[in-house]
Parts: C-alpha cells; sequence; structure tokens
C-alpha cells in the first residue's frame, strides 16, 4: 500500500472514529438521563451499550495504530513520532481532508473528556447520597450489605 | 460552549437531586395513611442556538406527579360507604342481639318457660301458699325480663341517636378540612404545580368522610373538590354545608344539611347503619316485644278474669285500666265501650256474673248482653249494679269498681248452676203450666187470656202499647203483662219464663195450690187449650247439676220430661235432653227403676240428680240449664282489667297485677272456688301453646322464637353482607397499594441497582478517559 493510499485510509479511520466517539458522547448522555430520571434500568441499559462503544473505540484504535506505523515506515520516521496533524501538514493541500476530520474529532474527543468528567462527578455524587440514604435506611455501612443482606449469628452467643 | 456545558451538568444535577427527594419522599411516607406514590416527571431541556447549530442542553426535572387512580378512588369511597354502615348496623345489631340473651338460662324465653312453669306447679296443688308464692316471684322475674329488655332498647335506641348527633359534628370537621384543602390545593396549583401532597390528604379525608356518609364528588376546573350527600350539597366551592341531626318525639333521628328544611336520606356510611339499628331494627324488636307482651297481657288476663280466688268469690274488684273521657263532656261513662279508651279491645258478646249468697250457698248467674258499638260504660255498669247484691260504678279515676253486699260474693266463672230450675217449672210444688210451645207469640191487639185462680176468675188483655211488637210478643214481654196485672197477683199467680216459654204458676205450693185457664182469643197463639186446671205438689223434684261442662260453646240443656208420672215410681218415666240446637243428647231413665237422688250422666261431662216428686210432660214442665264454655265472650273483663293477672298494655310496662304481689292467695286458680279446682290454672297453660291471630298464628313461644330467630338471621345477612364487603375493599384498596402505595423493597432494590450501575459507570468513565487520552495524543 502506498502513502497516498495510507493517508485515504487513515482519512476513512478519522470519519468513522468521529462517528465513534459521537456514539460515546450519546452514551454518557444516556447515563446522565437515567440517573436525572432515577431510572436503574434506563442506566443498566446505557452502560451495556456504552461497553460496546469503548470497545469499538477500542477496535478502531488498533486499526489506526496500524496506519500510522505503515505510513512512518512510508516516509522512514521514526514509529510514534507521527501525530494526525503532522501528516497533514505534510501532505500540504492534499491533506485538507484529513485536517478537517482530524478537527471535527478533536472537538467530539473534547466534548467526550468533558461530559465524562461530568458524569464521573455526577455518578460521585449519587453514589455517597445512596450510600448515606441507605445506611440510614436498612444501617448498611456499604451497599454491597443491603445486597447481601444479615449476617448469622450463633444462636449460643 | 463552556457555559452551556456547565449548564447541562447543573441541570442533570439537579434533576438527579430531584428524583432522589422524590425517592426519599416516597421512602419516608410509605405508612402514611393516604400518601400516593410520587414519580419525577424529566425531560430534555429546550436545545439552544448557537453559531447556527441547535445545541441540547441536558435534561430537566419537570414536575412530580402523584401515581393516583380517579376511578378507583370514586369505587373505593362507595365501598367505604356500604361497608361502614353494614359495620355500623352490625354492631348495633349484635348489641342487641347479646341484650336477648338467647338461647340461654337468663333470657325471657327461659322466663316465659319459667313463668308457665310455675303456673303448671301451682295447677297441681292450687292451695299450696309456696306454690302460689313461687307463681308471684316467677311472674315477677319475666315482667321484670320484658321491663328490661324493653328499656335497655330504648336506652340504646337513644344512644344511637346520640352517636347519630358525634358522627355528624365529625363529619362537619372533615368538610371544614376538605374547604380548607380546596383553597390551599386551588392556590398551589394555580402556578401549574401539583399539589400533591394536599391532594393526598384531601382524598384520605374524603375517605374518612365516605366512612360516615354515602359521597358523590366531583373536582372542578380549579381543582375544588364538590361534595354531595344524599343528593344534597355537603362541600361546595367554598364552604361547607353543616350536617345536623333532630331526635323526634317518638325516638327517631332525622338528618339535615344545612339549606333544606327537608331530611337528607342517607343510604350508606356509618350514620346510615346507626339509623338502620335506631329508626329500623330497635322499633321494630320493640314493636314485636310489645306485641308478644300485650298479646301475654290479655290471653292470660282472659284466663285469669273469669277464674275465682282460693275464698271462692271476691268481694270487691277493681279494673286495672281506666276509662277516658274521649268526648271531653265531664263524664266518662256516657262513652261507648269500644270508644272508652281503653288499651284493649272487646267485642260483641256475653257476660256470666255469678253473685253467691253465702250463708245459703245459693249461686245466681246472671248473663249480660254486650255490644261495644252500642253498649255505653255506664250501661255496663248499670247491668252489674241491677244485680242483686252487687254493686258497680267509676271511682274518681274512672276504673270500674264493683262491690258486694255483705253476705254476698261474686264471680265471673263459667260455672254449672247447681240448682237450675229456679222457677220451679220442673216438678214443681207450685201449680205450674207452661205454654204449648216457647215465644214469640203471634197475639193481636185485645187478645185476652181467661183464668179462675183461688179468688176470682178474670181476664188479661194484651194492648199494642205493652209490647214492641205484638204479633212476635216474647215470652218476657208476656209474663210482664200478667205479673203487673192486679187480678194475677190477687188470685196468687204469676208468670215465669223458662227456655223463652211462658209459665203460669201459682205462688203458694202443696196440693191446695191451683188455677184454671178458661179460655181466651190468646190460647192458639199460646199453645194452651181452654179449661186446662193445674194444680200443686206436696212435693218439688230436686234438680241437682253436678260434673264440668267440657263443651268448647256456650250452650244450654233443656230438660224435658216424656210423659207424666213420679221420678223414681212410674214405670217408664222418662226426662229428654236436648241442646241450644234442639238436638236429643240424653234421655234420662228415672222412671221406677231409678232411685232418686242418684246421679246420671247426661253429656259433655255434666251429670244430674232428680229427686223424688211429679213430673207432667202434659203441663209441659222443662228446665234449663246453661253451659257456659267461655263466661266472657264479649272479653270486657280482659279489655278493663277486672281480675287482671298483669298489668301494663306493653314490654315496657307489664307487671303483675299489685293485689296479687301482696296477697297471692287472690290468684285465680279454678273456676269454683272449689280445693283442687285448677280449671283457670289450665286454661292459663292453654295460653302458652295456643295459636294466637295477632301472633300470626304463632304461639307466645314461638312468636318469641321467630323473634329471636329474626334478630340472628338479620345479623347473619348483615355479616355475610358485610364479609362481601370487606373482601371488595380489601380488593380495592390492593389495587389501590399497587397504583399509590409505595413499596419500601422496591425503593430500596431501585437504589441498590443504581449502586451497582454507579460502579460499572465508573470503570466505564475511566476506560473512556484513557481511550480519549490517547486519541488526543496523536491529534
Amino acid at each position: 500500500m502506498n502513502a497516498r493510499s495510507l493517508v485515504n485510509h487513515l482519512v476513512d479511520y478519522l470519519r468513522r472514529e468521529v462517528e465513534a466517539q459521537r456514539a460515546v458522547l450519546a452514551c454518557i448522555e444516556r447515563q446522565e438521563e437515567s440517573i436525572a430520571k432515577n431510572d436503574p434500568a434506563g442506566l443498566e441499559e446505557a452502560l451495556e451499550e456504552a461497553g460496546h462503544c469503548a470497545a469499538a473505540v477500542e477496535g478502531l484504535g488498533k486499526r489506526r495504530n496500524q496506519l500510522l506505523a505503515e505510513l512512518a515506515g512510508q516516509w522512514d520516521l521514526a514509529e510514534g513520532a507521527l501525530t494526525l496533524g503532522g501528516i497533514a501538514r505534510r501532505l500540504g493541500t492534499a491533506g485538507a481532508e484529513l485536517e478537517a476530520r482530524r478537527r471535527e474529532l478533536r472537538l467530539v474527543v473534547a466534548q467526550v473528556v468533558k461530559r465524562n468528567r461530568r458524569l464521573s462527578a455526577l455518578i460521585g455524587m449519587h453514589q455517597r447520597i445512596h450510600t448515606d440514604l441507605l445506611q440510614v435506611l436498612v444501617g448498611a455501612e456499604r451497599p454491597e450489605d443491603v445486597e447481601s443482606g444479615g449476617h448469622l449469628v450463633d444462636a449460643e452467643a | 460552549m463552556g457555559g452551556i456545558g456547565l449548564n447541562t451538568g447543573l441541570k442533570a444535577l439537579l434533576a438527579a437531586q430531584a428524583a432522589l427527594d422524590t425517592t426519599g419522599h416516597n421512602l419516608a411516607n410509605s405508612s402514611t395513611p393516604g400518601y400516593s406514590r410520587q414519580r419525577l416527571q424529566v425531560s430534555a431541556s429546550r436545545a439552544l442556538l448557537q453559531r447556527g447549530t441547535l445545541i441540547g442542553s441536558g435534561v430537566s426535572a419537570d414536575l412530580v406527579q402523584r401515581s393516583s387512580d380517579a376511578l378507583l378512588l370514586v369505587r373505593t369511597t362507595k365501598q367505604i360507604s356500604s361497608l361502614n354502615r353494614l359495620e355500623s348496623a352490625l354492631a348495633g345489631m349484635t348489641e342487641i342481639e347479646a341484650l336477648l340473651g338467647e338461647p340461654g338460662e337468663f333470657g325471657l324465653s327461659a322466663g316465659i318457660s319459667s313463668f308457665f312453669g310455675a303456673v303448671s306447679e301451682l295447677s297441681a296443688s292450687t292451695e299450696d301458699l309456696v306454690l302460689r308464692s313461687g307463681l308471684v316471684q316467677m311472674t315477677t322475674a319475666m315482667t321484670t325480663q320484658f321491663n328490661q329488655l324493653s328499656s335497655t332498647m330504648s336506652t340504646v335506641r337513644r344512644d344511637t341517636s346520640n352517636q347519630v348527633q358525634i358522627q355528624t359534628q365529625q363529619v362537619n370537621a372533615i368538610t371544614e378540612q376538605i374547604v380548607l384543602l380546596n383553597r390551599e390545593i386551588g392556590k398551589a396549583e394555580a402556578g401549574g404545580v401539583p399539589a400533591n401532597d394536599l391532594r393526598d390528604q384531601r382524598e384520605e379525608l374524603l375517605r374518612e368522610l365516605s366512612s360516615y356518609v354515602d359521597v358523590q364528588f366531583h373536582e372542578d376546573e380549579n381543582a375544588v373538590l364538590r361534595i354531595t350527600s344524599g343528593g344534597r350539597l355537603l362541600v361546595g366551592g367554598t364552604r361547607a354545608f353543616e350536617l345536623s341531626s333532630v331526635t323526634g318525639t317518638d325516638g327517631s333521628v332525622e338528618i339535615f344539611i344545612e339549606g333544606s328544611d327537608e331530611p337528607v336520606q342517607l343510604r350508606h356510611g356509618t350514620i346510615a347503619g346507626l339509623a338502620q339499628v335506631g329508626d329500623q331494627f330497635i322499633p321494630d324488636l320493640l314493636t314485636k316485644m310489645d306485641r308478644l307482651a300485650r298479646n301475654m297481657i290479655f290471653e292470660l288476663n282472659r284466663a285469669h278474669s273469669t277464674g275465682t280466688p282460693a275464698a271462692g268469690t271476691f268481694q270487691h274488684l277493681s279494673s286495672s285500666y281506666r276509662v277516658n273521657d274521649l268526648d271531653l263532656d265531664g263524664s266518662a261513662e256516657d262513652e261507648l265501650l269500644s270508644q272508652a279508651g281503653l288499651p284493649f279491645e272487646m267485642q260483641a258478646g256475653e257476660l256470666f256474673v255469678n253473685v253467691t249468697h253465702h250463708s245459703s250457698g245459693e249461686l245466681r248467674s246472671t248473663s249480660i248482653q254486650i255490644d261495644p258499638l252500642t253498649t255505653t260504660v255506664g250501661e255496663f255498669l248499670d247491668e252489674i249494679d241491677g244485680i242483686d247484691g252487687l254493686n258497680a260504678a267509676l271511682d274518681s279515676f274512672n276504673r270500674v269498681q264493683i262491690f258486694a253486699d255483705a253476705g254476698f260474693g261474686f264471680d265471673f266463672a263459667a260455672r254449672l248452676d247447681p240448682v237450675p230450675d229456679k222457677h220451679g217449672t220442673l216438678g214443681s210444688d207450685h201449680a205450674s203450666l207452661g205454654a204449648g210451645q216457647q215465644g214469640p207469640y203471634a197475639l193481636s191487639d185485645g187478645d185476652t187470656l181467661l183464668v179462675t185462680g183461688a179468688v176470682s176468675s178474670f181476664g188479661v188483655t194484651f194492648q199494642d202499647a205493652d209490647f214492641e211488637e205484638l204479633s212476635q210478643a216474647t215470652a218476657e214481654e208476656l209474663a210482664a203483662v200478667l205479673n203487673a196485672n192486679p187480678d194475677m197477683q190477687a188470685n196468687g199467680l204469676r208468670a215465669v219464663v223458662t227456655d223463652e216459654r211462658l209459665y203460669l204458676q201459682t205462688v203458694g205450693t202443696g196440693t191446695a195450690s191451683g188455677f184454671t185457664v178458661d179460655g181466651g182469643t190468646s190460647l192458639g197463639a199460646l199453645g194452651l187449650v181452654g179449661g186446662t186446671a193445674v194444680s200443686g205438689s206436696s212435693t218439688a223434684v230436686d234438680i241437682q247439676i253436678g260434673g264440668t261442662y267440657s263443651g268448647e260453646v256456650n250452650s244450654h240443656y233443656l230438660f224435658v220430661p216424656r210423659g207424666d208420672g213420679v221420678v223414681g215410681t212410674t214405670p217408664g218415666l222418662e226426662v229428654d235432653v236436648f241442646n241450644a240446637g234442639g238436638q236429643l243428647v240424653a234421655t234420662l231413665d228415672v222412671g221406677d227403676t231409678y232411685q232418686p237422688g242418684t246421679e246420671l250422666e247426661v253429656a259433655e261431662g255434666v251429670t244430674v240428680t232428680l229427686g223424688f216428686g211429679a213430673l207432667s210432660a202434659s203441663a209441659n214442665d222443662s228446665a234449663r240449664l246453661e253451659l257456659i264454655a267461655d263466661s266472657d265472650t264479649s272479653d270486657v273483663l280482659a279489655a278493663f282489667g277486672i281480675n287482671s293477672l298483669f298489668v301494663g298494655t306493653g314490654a315496657a310496662d307489664i307487671e303483675l297485677r299489685g293485689e296479687l304481689v301482696d296477697d297471692p292467695s287472690l290468684i285465680s286458680a279454678g273456676v269454683s272456688g272449689a280445693p283442687g279446682d285448677n280449671r283457670a290454672l289450665l286454661e292459663m297453660l292453654d295460653v302458652q301453646s295456643q295459636a294466637l291471630s295477632d301472633l300470626d298464628n304463632d304461639s307466645l313461644s314461638d312468636f318469641y322464637g321467630d323473634v329471636v330467630s329474626g334478630v340472628g338471621f338479620d345479623i347473619s345477612q348483615a355479616g355475610a353482607s358485610r364479609e362481601v364487603g370487606e373482601f371488595l375493599l380489601q380488593n380495592l384498596q390492593t389495587r389501590r397499594e399497587e397504583i399509590s402505595g409505595v413499596n419500601v423493597d422496591e425503593e430500596l432494590v431501585q437504589m441498590v441497582r443504581f449502586e451497582q450501575s454507579f460502579g460499572a459507570a465508573s470503570r466505564y468513565i475511566q476506560v473512556l478517559n484513557e481511550l480519549s487520552d490517547e486519541i488526543l495524543t496523536l491529534i
């Protein structure tokens, strides 16, 4: 595969990566919504979907690393020295499409990171409230205690 | 961009907080009556337009909704009303059933049995004073049971009325609270926010209200709950209309809703149940108890009034009931017996009054004809007062007082006259000649009867003016005219009547006495033959009656000799005995084989002895014996309460007559006063098993048994209905719990599920962070 062909593959990868990250974003939104609606079943479904999204992103990451390694070989560069921005600049006008996709991806990923942080804060807060509430209601120190139920007590003790 | 992100995150946090608050609120109110589960309703916030692009702004908590079913509320309130009516009625009925104490040794049926048991014991030994006192005690115990049952039932009825009053106040308190909630809900929801908890409170009050009264309700556009009960407005847009109860003089309770003079008819709720007990169940039962007591009073008084006390006769009797001067003219004597305000009815019939001369033992029985529609109180008293040896009048309390003259006693017993031939028309020692047939006699104005007596011959002329209808002249009218004739008196003659047949007799006795019927125009009508001479006898036939008449209706026997002859001497001499229907019931052989003075069986328990003497069929000899099964077919004694066993008119006031309590020897055991005579007691015992038309052809015991079983049946029916009602209400409440109830487990499970998901989400966030970092490094 020549360099041109590798760049085309890279643009295709970027298109798919953007879609995958948008799916991740949607998934995060669904999780937030389920928490806000007090809908544990919805959260469970969103999490299951999130697992698929993460797997897809992970799969795309392998594909990306492979393309970058081959392109570095074509251009006699050290593996890991290439960035998407560097490739676009090297290609000049021929790299306009790649550059557009790269910008798009950067925006989406930035959103993912931001929403991910917010989700993390939301979950952290809920976890604390739930733990406190459960402790008040059923005296459980931890949520797991509620699941596991009571403890056997030696009748002779 | 950053602003939107922060805002979106804040909205999500607030929405999540609201959801958690709702869950906590549900859990905190899981045991609050009437609480309806709440759920947060969220929606996506409106997207914002930024740089030509619509950007989502996260989630927002719109409102907290109650899980409620309006139709279910309607059905539940109806069922609560229905069930509470049943429970309230059932509680009252069960209380009454407990009061009756049946079956049981302290119940009224045991009391009635003990009373009749004491009557039965006394009937075996009528002279036993201990048994007489025992009867007094048992009777008092039974009447006390009647009084207490009546009194306690009346008390329960009053309590019921009081409870209705209390509950109407509770209803008013509830409706006032509903009005306040209507206002608060209206204000709260004016801003578009549902007032969930206030609505729950209002619905709970509505359910409570439906337990007292039947309610119909609807909510208007301003969230005001309008409530009607029995078709009247109870809670309006701005105010409540007060419920009130009024207890009438008869104890009935009427419910009113402010604004209307017409009582409201409640069909359900505890107030309707109380009304059912107070206005229907107890009055019905009291009416039945009164019927039982009234019939017991009347029937036993009937049996007792014609009996005789241990002393044999009465010197004085006073009526238990008083006559009322209903026409308010100052005198009660002019009142008709049927309109004298007496508590018991009487009917057309006759009353036999017996007067006994103590020294001679002579008994005179007088029949008084009574028609309550035409006989006045005064006429009745005059009839008694007119009997030799008796005085009768109303006292200052308008009670009948009957006194016997000194040396006399009286009673109203169904006695057999031991010496029926008072006029000596059968084998008399007077010269006696009877008319050829019974009256009435078809005479004409101016008809004559020519007679020769001991002093002179004379004629008696019959004129229209002396008779009501001369062509139908009665034997009594003829006798009156003859006895008023001076020539009859001058010649020692008299006229008497036996069995509606006219007899001419000498006043004197013996063989020297006599007279001759010479002729006259009346002979044919009287069945006499001109020239018939009769003379007296040296010995009168002594006819004595014995035994006890066992017939069921009042009647008489007529003793008629079949030929002329001497008792115990003339071969073949016989006496025919005819009943009131003219049928031959016996032929007595009193010829030469008969030993005079020997008792002969006649019929129906009656015996007769004839002494030595001459009988004459040709002189139309006859003697009439009254047979009395019921000496008071008019029930005038029971109506006045003369010689009554009980006083009072119903369950509330039935009592043993005071004189009998003070002196048990006055209890009428027999009808002759003779030792061992228990016929009055036996008649009283018959009342126990007698089918009484006033008690639906039941006996006293059966009627009371029906009353008790009726109460049991009503309770059983109400109990069965209550079970069905409880089942239906339980189903509705279960359904409500499904829709509106808080399931703590469910809420907790939901929280635990979140906890588990939070862990998974945290791990996912970590992975995403790593992947994002990797991409950002390459970008």
